[in-house]
This record gives C-alpha cells, structure tokens and sequence, in this order.
C-alpha cells in the first residue's frame, strides 16, 4: 500500500434530521433513576445521567493484544502468534486513544501479512483443523465450496464483527476454491482465503458506524454491530463474540433491557479479566516495561525476566482485588497481598516456589499498594538510580491525571549528574531543584511524593540507605504529611484525584474518545456512582457501558463527517 | 585406608531429619522480612552454583608436568593400534571400545603422565601425613589427600579454564541442583553443634542480568521423593565463621549438561565432608572425600563425547588404569583400593529452602492452587 490512511476522521452515519435535544429526565433503567445493585450487593443511589455530548464513532486501528485474544476466541488459545505491532501514539494518558490517530505503513502491512500467514497455516495444521474446521471436504484434494463456505462464513463474521454480505462470502469462497483446485489441496486452499479475512481492513480497523436513533429524533447512537464492537473491546479487549453478534444481529443489544442483560453477561464473564487487564496495562504506561533495563552492574538482580514479571504481578494483583475480591479501588494502593514468582522473589529476597503464588506483606513491611511493586519502582527510575522526580510525576499523572510540565529545554542538569560529595542521598541531590526558581515550579508537586518511595532502589529493592546516609523518606502529597511510602500510599488512596482520575480514563478508554469540557457533567456523575457503588470498578464499567453517552451522540455539523487519505491529506505524525 | 560398606541408601537419621525440618518449616507461615537473608528460624539454605576439582595450578605447568601433558584417544588410538599393514575392526576400534567401557589389568605399552612434585590442594582426610600427601601452596598445611589431583593433573581436561564436565554450568543443569541445609544454627560465627543435610534441589538458579553470575535470595524446593538418595545429614560445627563436618557417604546428582537423559550414573563420594567458610549469603571452600573409582571414571566418559575427549586429552584406558594405581581407600576383598582421595572446590549462594508440603512464609492460601498446579502454571509459562 503506497499512501497512508488517516484513521483520524470520524465516520457517521446518514442523519435523518435534527430534532429538539431529547428530554434525558425521561429516561430511566440500570443508569437512570431506578438505581441499580452494585457488584457487592449495595443498592446505589439514583443519580440522574446528564445529558452530554456523546462519544462519536471512531475509526481505530486494532491493538495486538486484541487481535490475538480475538485469534484465541475463533481459533484456540495455542494459537498465538509471536507478533508485536507498531507503537501508538498516546494521547491524554491512553495508548487506546492513540489507535484513532495510527497509521499503518507498508511495513506494518507485511507484517500483518506475515501474521496472518502464520495463523492460517496453524489452524489448518492436522492437529487443530478438526477445532476450527468443523466440516470434512468430500475430498481433501479438491475444492469443497460446502464446506469452505461454511468454514470461511464463521471465521469471516467473528473477525469482521458481523454477518458477512453475500458477495463477500462467495469471494472468499471462490478465492478458496481456486486455490485448492491449484494446490490440490482443499485445506491449503482454505488457508489462503483465512489468510485474507485476517490481514482484511475490516480484521484490522475498528470501524464503528453511526445511525439515527429512532427514540431520540436529532440524537445518533451507534450502530448494533459497532455497539457489541465498543462494548467488546471495552469490556474484554477482544471482538464480540457469537452471544454478541447474535444481539446485534437480533437488535436485542439495542434494547434497554437487552443491553443490561448483555453487559451483565459480560461483566460476569471470566473475559473480563481480559479488559480490566488490558486497561490497567494501558493506563499504568506498562508498555515501558517490554524494553526495560537496568544497569546490569548496579541492579545486578534486575533482569528482563523481572520487568515482564513485575508487569504480571500488578496486573495480578489489579485484577485479583477488583475482580476476584470485589475491592474498593482506593485499596490497591494500600493492599499487602500480591503475588510473587521465583524472579521477583529474588529481588524482594523472600521465600517462594514453584509458578505465581498470592503473598500477604507482613504489617511492618514497608510494601503496601501498587506504589510499592517493582512495576512501578522500576520503570520509573533511571537504568542505574532511582528518581523522585520521575515516580513523582508518574504518580501525577497516570494516577492522578494531573500533567506536569515537561523541563525547560535549557535547563541545567550537571548538579544531578554529578553531584558534590556530601550530596549522599537522593533528597539532597534533588533539593537542588528546589533551590533554582527555574525548576522549582514544577518540581514541588513532584519529589517531594518520590522522596517518599526512596526506600527503594532504581530496581524496586528495598534499602533503609544510600551511601551510608539513613534515607529519610517523609513528605506530603497535596498538604497531607507522611513520614514513609505507607503514609503517601494512605494519602493517595485518600486522594480524591484518585478515583476521579480513573473514572476519566475508563470513561475515555471505553468510548475511545478524548474527555472535554463538555463532559464535565457526565465525568461528575459517573464520579457519584462510582462513589455510590463503593469504588468497585466492575460497577464502574457496567455504568459507563450502559450510558446513554456511551453509544449515542449529538450529531454535530455536517463538516466534521468525511474520511480522508493520505493522498489527500497526509499524516501530520 | 577406611573400610566402611558403601550404601546408597539415605540413613535412617537423615530421614528422620529430613521429617523433622519439614514438619518445623510447616509452621512457619508469617510473612518474612524482605531482605532477611541470613539465618531464619535456626536454619539457612545454600545451593551449589559453582564446583570443580581441586587442581592447583603451578605457574609453570612444566614444573608439575615436565615431560608432557596427556595424549588424548586419537593419539593413544594409534600408538595402541599402529598401522602395520592388515588391521581388524575387532583389533582396533572394537578393542578400543572394550578398553573404554570395560577395561582389562593388562598392562598398556602407551605413556602417562601423572603429577609430579608435593604442591596440591585440598584436605587432609586422614588426619596423617602420609607420604604421597601433599602440601597446601597457600596455607602450608601438610597431609593433604588428593590422588586424583595427582592423576589427572596433567591432563588438559582437568586443568584450570578447560572442558572439564565440572564447570559452572553443572551445577545449572536442572536435574543437577545440590542444595545443603544448615540446622540447628545458632550462629554463622561459632556453633559447636549444627546439622548440614545435603538435598536436590528442583527450581532454576536465579542469575544476573548477564546470566553469568547466581545470585542470593532464591528458593528452591527439594526433592524428597525421587531424590531420597542424595539426602544426607552430617553433623558439624562452626568456628571463625568455618564450617567442618563429619564425613560420611554422599551421592551427588551429575547428569550430563549434554545428554542429561543418558543415563549417566550419580557420584558416589565415600567419607565426603565440607569445609566451608560461612556468610549469610555465601558459603565457599572444600568439599573432600574418597571417589568410588568407577562411577567417577564412568561419569566422566559417559557425560563427555568423543570430541570433548579428543579436545581435552583424556584417554579413558590409561586414566583408569591410573586412577586405580593411585586409588587410596577402600580396599575390596583383593585388597584392591576402589575409592580415591579427592577435593572440590565449591562455591554456594544463599537461598530459601522449600520442604515440600510446608507451606511458603508470607503465602495465602486459598486452597485453590496447590503447589501442583503452581508448577504445571510455571511448566506452560516456560
């Protein structure tokens, strides 16, 4: 492919006509004024959902992660291929943001080529053909367009997202046909078209589209299809399934009561691990942990082994207290259990066996939270150092949503680099910046929360020293004292940045759309039920999924709605 | 000479030792102190991550090997089997191989050359100075015991920085982990009662980031149910930090680095003890004791190929021939010695040490993955 797509613009679709904003106070049902259950049984106070400005249909450029759950869903869990796609562009805290803005290149193109290559001599392997192919050819060495189109018709749907059109089907079939009567082959034919559905636009871009809503005159909603898409990839970071795409397909998940049934479903679905995994992945910036590396000389115990770990061992714990132990989300920040594997367990220097294990910290032990995994400690250090600055900032703004300015381009980093001898600790390096007006603005509201994580080393490891010095680990986060990283643990989990930070992501990452001033009312009032609910994130995503902001929009001027290629327009990134 | 009946069966007290410890570790389920690598519960853990054969090196190899190093198979093949006209394959290559596997007394017309001088290291085993003893080069101890240094000294094979089968890597292998257990400790200083019982252990050894260096702070389960054979329990003592031991019969795991499914044999060490100096993350020194001659000369042919063997100058007919002469314990029913003096030097590293069904200090346990399913988790992971 010579020219690049822009996925940026928004796609819609035809609008009827505008009408008078609809009367939200109307509405009722699982986010209206009836309240609803929590995950934990509370029943929630009914709060009213403001009327907003929707989130609208976007075209966006299908992860890894979700095309190989996807290939797991249609094709068996061993199939997997060894692929990394090309990074994407985070914007406002979210690499799923950035998916809207990608483009895909040539090289991008032979590489989904490659993979797909790959999948579909898997899955007509002998021993996995009788998985997928659920039909036997009359004769293995000749075309079978029975037993193709059957084949191709259910791969071709799960991976497009919905019921393959005719002309498609008889396509692929026919491409399958040829080939086998080439190839004298009727699975090798039968690769050749799988292959095309994988490496298929429609496989790779997510495509939501938009139509009038007939309840809501001058309103939009997605349409079915796009809607099980938003809400699959949002809540299981994979691709609607067949229960899904028979929703759509009936227009149940359009309904009031079919969407709650259908969300439920979903929420109650061991998938789901999937989705919150796939979340906290993105919004915890874990990406930085697959080229993680230390100083091998200073952190001789850190090694790639413990990065990719250390990643597991947050998301274990994320997905263990929201998930399995129903918790309040405050309470991952000042949770002892964990989890440990036989790596980890060398850098913490505990005791393990065998696989993961779940840990309980003891009461005196200076871990608590996710502030104290390695995850956290390490990928925001320097590869030999550790740095208050940069665990502060990340404090600031993955948890807090709170961005700091980034350093003045002169700024003057010698005193850092090489800093006088009696400078012993990190706290004295960094006092420095407290003391020229240059850095100081920015560095207030940033060491002196890091300065609290310096009982751990650039690699995570605990220490009570540095360089003979006795690291004092005091400080305050936003006013509030605290003498040890259990105390900032305590002050965050107390932060009411912290859940209001989190409900702007979810609510982002589950409508891929940017967050404006426009949603302020939606953001407060999914803040009072995510409040009501008792910080219990399942309940979180059954209300963002079930919102009315969730799958329909106003529709804007007519401007905004055209597509546009790279022949046209070129990429500006 | 000693005259104990080897048994390859752990001893009754090992055993009840070994229960004892797993039933104490049961117990012990708080949550330890991260960092807390020293002694824990009146016990610490090492595993072996470096062992090698005692074999001092003189500066000048002449002086210890003056007229030559070993020949290795090539070479003795065709001194044994010269080409004079008509040869068989039953003469020559099958002829080899018998004397490989299964060697005859018959005197060979080929050379070898053993260590000449009185420098060595190792231990003095039988408390005398005996006089094919040797002399330590660095502490000028006397009565040290080591006729293997004194058999294969000069043979490339064995020396510093060559392919010999003990190298770091041995002791990586898997099957091969050697762990040790010190109860009963009081302190890593002085201790005049401590009990070091010997295991095989079944985790992976936790390297650095270069994966050359193992590092303290790991743990490793032991195998007491297929490696009941390398339990052993020794009584000791520690002073200055120094741990000695009794000696008494150890078998040792030593599957090939290879062919670890080759059915090479365990080594069998008779009246083995350690002499180790104590950290709470190290422990290094001497192991020395007696070799049973044949499964330390099968071992080493069977853990070895042909080209190691090319390479590193080791001919099997004449190294067993040698190592009988210089056997000195454990004379058989014709007053044949069938054991010979030895020492390693070892180096272990700190680590946590898992009975099995005692459960991990600090784990939760929800009863929902058994230590089972934990392993099966960590086989599909690697």
């Amino acid at each position: 492919m010579s020219s690049k797509v822009r996925l940026s613009s928004l796609l819609r679709g035809s609008a009827i006509g505008l009408a008078a904003a609809f009367a939200l106070s109307s509405c009722s049902g699982p986010t209206g004024t009836e309240g609803a259950k929590t995950a934990a049984g509370k029943q929630v106070a009914a709060v009213q959902e403001p009327e907003s400005s929707g989130a609208e249909p976007r075209l966006r450029l299908i992860t890894r992660d979700q095309y190989l759950n996807t290939l797991a869903y249609v094709f068996g869990a061993d199939v997997r291929p060894d692929v990394e796609f090309a990074p994407v562009e985070r914007v406002d805290g979210l690499l799923r943001l950035g998916t809207s803005r990608a483009g895909v290149n040539d090289t991008q193109l032979e590489l989904y080529q490659k993979t797909a290559q790959f999948v579909a001599a898997q899955v007509i392997e002998p021993t996995r053909r009788n998985f997928v192919i659920t039909c036997k050819p009359v004769n293995e060495k000749a075309a079978d367009a029975a037993c193709a189109s059957q084949v191709l018709n259910r791969v071709g749907r799960l991976m497009f997202r919905k019921s393959l059109e005719k002309d498609k089907l008889d396509e692929l079939v026919g491409h399958a046909n040829s080939a086998a009567d080439r190839l004298g082959d009727f699975y090798a034919g039968l690769a050749v078209s799988i292959e095309e559905i994988l490496m298929s636009p429609k496989a790779m871009l997510i495509a939501e589209k938009a139509e009038p809503d007939p309840k809501n005159p001058g309103h939009m909603r997605l349409d079915a299809y796009s809607l099980a898409s938003r809400l699959s990839y949002f809540l299981w970071d994979a691709a609607p399934d067949e229960a899904l795409l028979k929703a759509a397909e009936t227009g149940e998940i359009q309904t009031e009561k079919g969407r709650a049934r259908i969300v439920d479903m979903m929420i109650a679905s061991p998938r789901l691990k999937d989705g919150l995994r796939a979340f906290f992945d993105d919004m915890y910036d874990f990406e930085k942990m697959t080229t993680l590396a230390k100083d091998a000389l200073v952190y001789p115990a850190f090694t790639g082994l413990t990065a990719e770990d250390a990643r597991e061992q947050t998301l274990r714990t994320v997905t263990d207290h929201l998930i399995t132990k129903k918790g309040d989300y405050r309470d991952l920040y000042t949770t002892r259990t964990t989890f440990l594997s036989p790596p980890l367990a060398a850098l913490y220097q505990l005791p393990t066996t065998k696989g993961w294990i779940e840990y309980q910290f003891p009461e005196s032990s200076p871990r608590a939270g996710v502030l104290t995994h390695i995850s956290f400690l390490a990928s925001h250090s320097h590869p030999g150092r550790s740095s208050p600055t940069l665990r502060g900032k990340a404090l600031r703004e993955l948890l807090l949503c709170q961005p700091v300015p980034r350093p003045p381009a002169n700024v003057d980093f010698s005193a850092l680099e090489n800093p006088k001898a009696e400078h012993k600790t990190q706290r004295d390096r960094v006092n420095f910046h407290l003391e020229n007006p240059v850095c100081a603005g920015c560095h207030r509201i940033t060491d002196p929360i890091g300065l609290a994580m310096e009982n751990f080393d650039g690699s995570g490891r605990y220490r009570t020293s540095e360089r003979g010095a006795t690291i004092d680990a005091s400080g305050n986060l936003d006013g509030k004292q605290y003498t040890s990283v259990v105390g900032l643990a305590t002050a965050l989990h107390d932060h009411p940045g912290l859940t209001s930070c989190l409900v702007k992501r979810v609510y982002s990452y589950g409508t891929g759309s940017q967050t404006t001033k426009d949603d302020a009312e939606m953001l407060k009032f999914l803040n009072a039920r995510f409040e009501s609910a008792g910080y219990r994130v399942p309940d979180l995503l059954r209300t963002v999924a079930l919102s009315k902001s969730f799958s329909e929009f106003k529709e804007a001027a007519p401007a905004a709605a055209e597509a546009k290629t790279a022949s046209a327009a070129p990429a500006t990134h | 000479m000693k005259h104990i009946i080897l048994s390859t069966q752990v001893s009754a007290f090992a055993i009840a030792a070994s229960l004892a410890l797993t039933a104490g570790s049961a117990n012990a389920q708080q949550a330890m102190k991260e960092g807390a690598l020293g002694v824990q519960n009146r016990s610490i853990g090492y595993v072996m991550v470096f062992e090698n054969r005692s074999i001092y090196q003189a500066k000048d190899a002449k002086t210890q090997c003056p007229t030559a190093l070993n020949d290795g198979p090539p070479e003795q093949f065709k001194k044994l089997y010269p080409d004079t006209g008509e040869r068989t394959v039953e003469g020559t290559r099958l002829a080899w191989e018998g004397e490989l596997w299964n060697p005859s007394a018959k005197e060979l017309n080929v050379p070898y050359y053993e260590v000449q001088g009185k420098v060595g290291r190792g231990m003095n085993l039988d408390g005398k100075v005996g006089p094919n003893d040797y002399v330590d080069p660095d502490t000028g101890e006397k009565g040290i015991d080591n006729q293997i240094y004194r058999t294969v000294g000069c043979t490339f094979n064995y020396r510093d920085g060559q392919t010999s089968t003990l190298t770091p890597q041995w002791r990586r292998a898997t099957y091969n982990i050697f762990v040790i257990e010190l109860t009963n400790v009081d302190s890593l200083q002085n201790d005049d009662d401590v009990t070091v019982t010997t295991y095989r252990g079944k985790d992976r050894l936790i390297t650095d980031a270069t994966g050359n260096e193992y590092l303290p702070g790991g743990s490793q389960t032991l195998d007491t149910r297929w490696g009941k054979r390398y339990i052993t329990a020794f009584k000791g003592k520690i002073k200055d930090g120094v741990l000695t031991t009794e000696a008494k019969d150890l078998i040792m795991p030593a599957a090939s680095v290879y062919a670890p499914r080759d059915g090479a044999p365990d080594i069998i060490y008779r009246d083995m003890r350690f002499q180790l100096n104590l950290t709470d993350t190290q422990a290094n020194g001497y192991m020395g004791g007696y070799a049973d001659v044949w499964t330390w000369y099968y071992h080493s042919h069977k853990t070895r190929d042909s080209r190691h063997q090319a390479y590193g100058g080791t001919a099997g007919p004449t190294l067993y021939r040698a190592l009988m002469k210089n056997a000195d314990a454990f004379p058989d029913a014709n007053g044949q010695n069938t054991a010979i003096s030895t020492a390693l030097d070892v180096k272990f590293v700190h680590v946590f040490v898992q009975h099995p069904g005692a459960q991990v200090a600090g784990m939760v346990n929800h009863g929902t993955q058994s230590a089972e399913a934990a392993a099966t988790e960590a086989r599909a992971r690697e």
